[in-house]
């Protein structure tokens, strides 16, 4: 996977802000269900 | 029944990200921006257990709604 250092400057940044999960768009459907698995909501 | 706050100042990304979060079985309100979504929270007492944020917005943005979130007791350990 490649991101730009912005990208990893805002994930890291949310992550110790209390972000549970970080998604970078686009992202499919699938995506969005394994982040929400990983972060215990999915209902 | 799951409860999920959609915040992003696209209406376009706003509309696709809620029906998504429905059709997995979701209860979805939506907000345009932080702002919005600090007013749903703070003044209309929006209960919701996940906050799906988009960082660059417009007034209040995703990581300012973030960091005031996690300020409230009953937001602290909640995914967002």
């Amino acid at each position: 996977m490649v991101t730009t250092e912005t990208e990893v400057d805002q994930m890291s940044a949310a992550l110790e802000a209390g972000a549970n999960e970080y998604i970078m768009k686009p992202f499919t459907k699938e995506i969005l269900v394994q982040k929400l698995q990983m972060a215990g909501v999915y209902p | 029944m799951a409860s999920a706050l959609v915040v992003d100042d696209s209406k376009a990304v706003r509309m696709i990200l809620a029906k998504t979060l429905r059709e997995l079985g979701y209860e979805v309100r939506e907000a345009a921006n932080g702002k919005e979504a600090l007013e749903l929270i703070e003044n209309q007492k929006l209960s919701v257990g996940l906050v799906l944020a988009d960082w660059n917005m417009p007034e209040v943005n995703g990581f300012e709604l973030l960091k005031r979130l996690r300020e409230k007791p009953e937001m602290a350990r909640r995914p967002s």
